[in-house]
């Protein structure tokens, strides 16, 4: 059969893990948006608004790894979606598109939020913004990690291991940046300061994903039995 | 083009505790064959290498005319598919689920499908989430039949389904069937099942085919004869005999190639044949499994 009807299989199972998840994941989305207008205020909702904020990133991330890849297992419907014309790859493919296309705009419209009412609030110092984008872009590898590790593993226990532990880390990991000297000097500043070392972590946070990524698709690609 | 529908030659797939060895196995274009064998015989092995879910070990696989796991997509195109653990999507009406298969497939009979529907008392609009596990398996099936597949692979799907359940569905299968010219294979545990909708008949076990026939020639071959023995008399060694006991003078033997000549053996060895008996599918695969365990236990014990 022609490209134009792999395709279509493609479009279908995007199509049909948008359809099953679009409810949950834009109230997820909403939450996200309302923690961020609550990062416009002062005192504790400020604070609230932060861990709201971290939260519903790594919700969405959750729901989008356990409801389209990990359930997809766990409740049978693999074996459906398995019996349409497709490959281990094309699977592969359409779940890595699915789930980093919608992350990464959830992501995108939550940081660039966050960073906006960094900027433009008077009670939160510009100096944050590298910070800030560094912690989100932490989350964002995380996300990338758990999928990777769900869609290789194809194990459920492993996929909570993975979660829990970059969950986890998130915390560590503010605390570790925050504790770089070229990082933590300038948090509290008026300007944002993108010296060498926030920018070589930005790098280096992007090849990590975009490793993962490729990791994924070698390690799919050397299976033998997928069902 | 080859005139089969799949064609396995010495195929083989070793597991940690399972190993599937040497099968070879064809289905001719139009056949319905039954692939019958106690739980974790090798039967769903078989089906996943057929649909290139697994990679075999060694071996060739042809399916449609199209080497397996390579050309999985193309072959898949014509291939209708259903397991037993397969399940559709809760939260998705019958209906989503018909607009979605018809999305991919061109072939996609929608005149067929309300049909289907009809026939296998479905309603389009009741999610799945709320149906029966008969009514699941009817849904399954309708989603498959209506995109009029070449190749038809059920890997049990009555397992499961109550009585009543299982009578309906084995039923609505049958009528389907005669709708259109497919080759289907078909898989279970349960012989009745096979015996209904099978025209041939493979039987598996520990990961080996053990038999193939025509359904006709297992029920015309295989009997149990029930025998009396004189005093002095032996019962004499012959080919086809699968199972024989004896307690005082009386004797059971089963046999997988009875004919006429049989009977003038026994009777020219001083034995007297008190009854013949036909034997059930079922009766014929526990007797081929027990025989076909005997034979590798002894070939095992030679060995060592």
């Amino acid at each position: 059969m022609s490209h134009l009807n792999q395709n279509s299989v493609t479009k279908a199972m995007i199509y049909k893990d948008w359809y099953f998840n679009k409810a949950h994941i834009l109230l997820f989305g909403v939450i996200g948006l309302l923690a961020v207008f609550m990062l416009s205020f002062e005192s504790v909702i400020f604070y609230v608004g932060q861990a709201l904020l971290i939260s519903m990133v790594i919700i969405i991330g959750a729901l989008l790894i356990f409801s389209t890849v990990v359930n997809e297992r766990k409740k049978h419907t693999l074996a459906f979606l398995m019996s349409l014309p497709i490959t281990c790859m094309d699977y592969t493919k359409a779940k890595l598109i699915f789930n980093l296309s919608v992350y990464f705009v959830a992501w995108s419209i939550l940081t660039v939020a966050t960073l906006g009412i960094i900027m433009y609030s008077t009670h939160i110092p510009n100096g944050l913004v590298p910070y800030s984008l560094i912690i989100l872009l932490e989350l964002m590898i995380a996300f990338i990690l758990v999928l990777g590790t769900a869609l290789v593993s194809e194990s459920e226990i492993w996929s909570i291991v993975v979660m829990t532990i970059t969950n986890i880390g998130v915390s560590v990991f503010m605390f570790m940046i925050a504790f770089i000297k070229d990082i933590g000097t300038y948090m509290n500043g008026t300007i944002p300061v993108w010296n060498k070392t926030a920018l070589t972590i930005i790098a280096v946070e992007i090849v990590v994903g975009v490793a993962i990524i490729g990791l994924t698709f070698y390690l799919q690609s050397r299976k033998k039995d997928f069902i | 083009m080859s005139n089969f529908a799949f064609e396995m030659k010495n195929v083989s797939k070793k597991y940690k505790n399972f190993e599937l060895s040497n099968i070879d196995l064809a289905l001719e274009k139009g056949g319905i064959m039954g692939l019958i064998g106690p739980n974790g015989a090798g039967k769903s092995t078989i089906i996943r290498l057929l649909m290139g879910l697994v990679h075999q070990d060694t071996g060739n696989i042809k399916v449609l005319d199209h080497n397996m796991p390579d050309q999985q997509v193309i072959a898949k195109w014509d291939i209708g598919y259903a397991s037993e653990d397969m399940r559709l999507y809760d939260k998705g009406t019958i209906g989503w689920h018909m607009d979605y298969v018809k999305s991919i497939y061109n072939n996609w009979d929608s005149a067929y499908a309300k049909i289907l529907l009809k026939r296998f008392d479905l309603n389009d609009s009741h999610i799945i989430k709320g149906l029966s596990h008969g009514q699941r398996v009817k849904a399954a099936l309708l989603l498959i039949l209506a995109r009029r597949p070449k190749l038809l692979i059920l890997d049990e799907p009555t397992t499961g389904l109550d009585p009543v359940a299982r009578h309906e569905f084995l039923n609505e299968l049958m009528d389907v069937l005669l709708d259109g010219d497919r080759s289907i294979l078909f898989s279970s545990h349960n012989t009745q099942d096979i015996e209904q909708l099978s025209d041939e008949i493979t039987f598996i076990d520990k990961g080996q085919i053990i038999a193939i026939d025509d359904k006709e020639s297992f029920i015309d071959t295989w009997r149990r004869i029930r025998l009396t023995i004189e005093n002095n008399s032996v019962l004499p060694v012959i080919d086809g005999i699968v199972e024989q006991r004896q307690v005082g003078h009386q004797a059971i033997v089963t046999t997988k190639l009875y004919n006429d000549k049989l009977v003038d053996i026994y009777k020219k060895a001083g034995i007297t044949i008190s009854a013949v008996e036909n034997m059930t599918l079922e009766e014929i695969f526990v007797s081929e499994v027990q025989s076909s365990r005997l034979k590798s236990e002894a070939t095992a014990g030679e060995s060592k």
